[in-house]
């Protein structure tokens, strides 16, 4: 762990990084098709999985079939789909250290398009709005699956547009650096003839700023729209005032620690090792840990309200999702998602070291899968949702093996997704590494060296 | 009177904020000079001129739109086809809020994508007088000045430390 400290310098040229990065870019080892093979495998068991569940139907007595599916497009949406929103974040405030990650997190936007073959199924799933708890008070036409696939398709355009912005100078770099191939020539129409003049810069500032801020309104809404329409909608009794903000906050707690597993995963396998240091894991493990203090005290405020109110449709719900059911679902996450966090990462060496957020943030999207499982499965297993009180209870769902070749389909789509689009676009955005390593000076202070980083606007 | 184009390339940046000094001491309108790079300094770093641009009245006035489209469908559906229910008030604001606020967003990334574009002058069918070393560091002075001014131009780019100088006739 000693030699896990900061680097000081020397730090490496512009053209240096656009070598580095280009280079790793244009390979395609046999490696990166071994895993594209595996990961399409995993995919064509998830659709084999999902024609399974299709056969069965989508009707009221076969709606817990559809559980585990939409577990998993909620688990993606909160954290695949929500790590631009660290990006756009940590842009807006300038964070220098965010730079070599900027890229990695705004090319997740395109998992995106797994949210949305996800969707469809999970909104026909659904039971008629008439006569049931709903964010749409059985009126607008279309709803809920217009105004989802609206919400949805929002976010995943303005994701697409923001990781195609903000990559327009790497692309033009990457289309230079290519042999002449279909691959440069698609990189090259991406690029759109981008010069790098003043007046491009200046409007890629404001425009990536522009998005960024748009994604961030956007991404709360369809996380409301998820907990509202997949699991309040569905539980009869359960009226939790502030539910829209825990699951945005878990939605940043889960992106920060699937930044974490990607940037450990682009060092351990491909390579990036300098771009993915010390200076972001100890800076990401900071939120992360603030996160996981949230995550216990928006279920707290949650929890107290129902334990306090004891009305019977409360009691019922609190059976349902902490106490009985789905008690063993909420004690894995409480303690991955919580108190193993708190634990580990309240140590400095912890904190400031390469392992230490990696592995909690393994652990913190196990705990965010099954605390979706807990949410989703346990609303898609009522059997009458039109109830005041929820009576009888539905029985604890496991995962069927459809269920599990749809979880594991899904997630190898993202998985698959991210690699494909990595050699499109460079994961590593070359504009913002240099701009950065300019910002950047060594000079001595006292009996030592430190870093003094300039802002640059 | 025909127009000559300049491309100055250059490694160190303090040599281009030289250049650029020159430049406008020997009279070279700012508008007429350009500085090409592959990643961005902070604005002014070269005395460059900064270009006018309106890229923030373009989500602004998509979000208008889209707020507006939003407020007709809902709005004007409910009144159009009034279903008074339980003697409850005709317009549903709480959903309403939400379809709004999705045309609202909608509207708002559409136009900014085509300001972007617009304010960029993007998609440029040729790349013009370029440089591929520009995307590795590298930063080029495109000067656009009159034939007769072009060797002065030169002069001084080569003055200033560029190490190549290419020209474009217009």
């Amino acid at each position: 762990m000693h030699n896990e400290v900061p680097e000081i310098g020397p730090y490496p040229t512009h053209r240096e990084v656009a070598e580095d990065v280009l280079g790793k870019f244009k390979v395609i080892s046999p490696r990166y098709w071994t895993t594209m093979a595996i990961l399409g495998f995993l995919v064509l068991l998830g659709v084999v999985g999902f024609i399974i569940r299709l056969n069965e139907g989508f009707d009221d007595t076969n709606r817990a079939n559809w559980g585990y599916l939409v577990a998993t497009l909620a688990f993606i949406v909160t954290t695949f789909t929500a790590m631009p929103v660290i990006s756009a974040g940590l842009r807006l405030t300038k964070a220098n250290w965010r730079r070599s990650f900027t890229r990695m997190n705004e090319n997740m936007a395109l998992t995106g398009i797994v949210v949305m073959l996800l969707l469809i199924p999970a909104i026909v799933a659904l039971p008629p709005i008439e006569g049931r708890m709903s964010i749409w008070f059985e009126w607008p036409q279309g709803a809920p699956m217009l105004w989802d696939i609206m919400g949805y398709g929002t976010l995943v355009l303005i994701g697409i547009v923001m990781l195609w912005a903000c990559a327009l100078p790497d692309l033009a770099a990457a289309s230079q650096y290519l042999p002449e191939s279909p691959r440069q020539r698609l990189i090259k129409w991406l690029s759109l003839g981008w010069i790098g003049g003043t007046r491009q810069w200046k409007i890629m500032y404001q425009g990536t700023l522009l998005l960024g801020v748009m994604y961030l309104l956007t991404y709360p809404l369809v996380q409301t729209l998820m907990i509202s329409d997949f699991n309040h909608g569905l539980l009869p009794g359960y009226k939790d005032a502030i539910i829209p903000a825990t699951v945005v906050v878990n939605g940043l707690q889960g992106a920060v620690a699937m930044t974490l597993v990607v940037m450990y995963a682009m060092r351990r396998f491909a390579g990036y090792e300098k771009y993915f240091g010390i200076d972001q894991f100890w800076a990401l493990s900071k939120p992360l840990l603030a996160f996981s203090l949230l995550w216990f005290y928006f279920f707290w405020a949650s929890f107290i309200t129902f334990w306090y109110g004891r009305q019977p449709g409360e009691s019922e719900i609190l059976r349902l999702l902490v106490l009985d059911e789905y008690r063993l679902h909420f004690l894995v996450s409480l303690f991955l998602n919580f108190l193993a966090p708190l634990i580990a990462l309240v140590w400095s060496p912890v904190r400031r070291s390469i392992w230490g957020p990696t592995i909690v943030s393994v652990g913190i999207l196990i705990g965010v899968f099954v605390n979706q499982v807990r949410l989703f499965v346990s609303a898609f297993s009522v059997a009458d949702p039109s109830q005041h009180v929820l009576d009888p209870r539905p029985a604890t769902q496991w995962p069927e093996i459809p269920d599990l070749m749809i979880i594991v389909g899904s997630l190898a789509a993202c998985i698959m997704v991210f690699m494909a689009i990595s050699k499109i676009i460079p994961v590593v955005s070359i504009w913002e590494v240099a701009e950065g390593l300019r910002l950047v000076k060594v000079r001595r202070y006292l009996n030592r060296y430190v870093r003094v980083i300039a802002k640059s606007h | 009177m025909a127009n000559k184009k300049l491309l100055g390339l250059f490694q160190d940046p303090e040599q281009v904020a030289g250049a650029m000094t020159a430049l406008h001491e020997k009279g070279f309108p700012p508008e007429d000079i350009d500085i090409y790079s592959g990643s961005p300094y902070p604005e002014g770093s070269f005395s460059e001129h900064e270009p006018e641009t309106r890229l923030y009245m373009f989500p602004l006035i998509g979000a208008l739109v889209g707020f507006a489209l939003g407020l007709l469908w809902t709005a004007g559906t409910q009144i159009s086809y009034p279903l008074v229910t339980g003697g409850k008030p005709l317009l549903s604001i709480p959903p309403m809020t939400i379809i709004m606020y999705e045309n609202t967003m909608l509207g708002a990334i559409i136009f900014t994508v085509l300001g972007v574009l617009f304010e960029s002058r993007l998609p440029r069918k040729s790349m013009g007088l370029y440089d591929t070393r520009i995307t590795e560091g590298y930063i080029g002075i495109i000067v656009d000045c009159p034939s007769e001014q072009a060797s002065a131009a030169e002069t001084l780019l080569k003055k200033a430390g560029a190490e190549e100088i290419k020209k474009e006739e217009e």
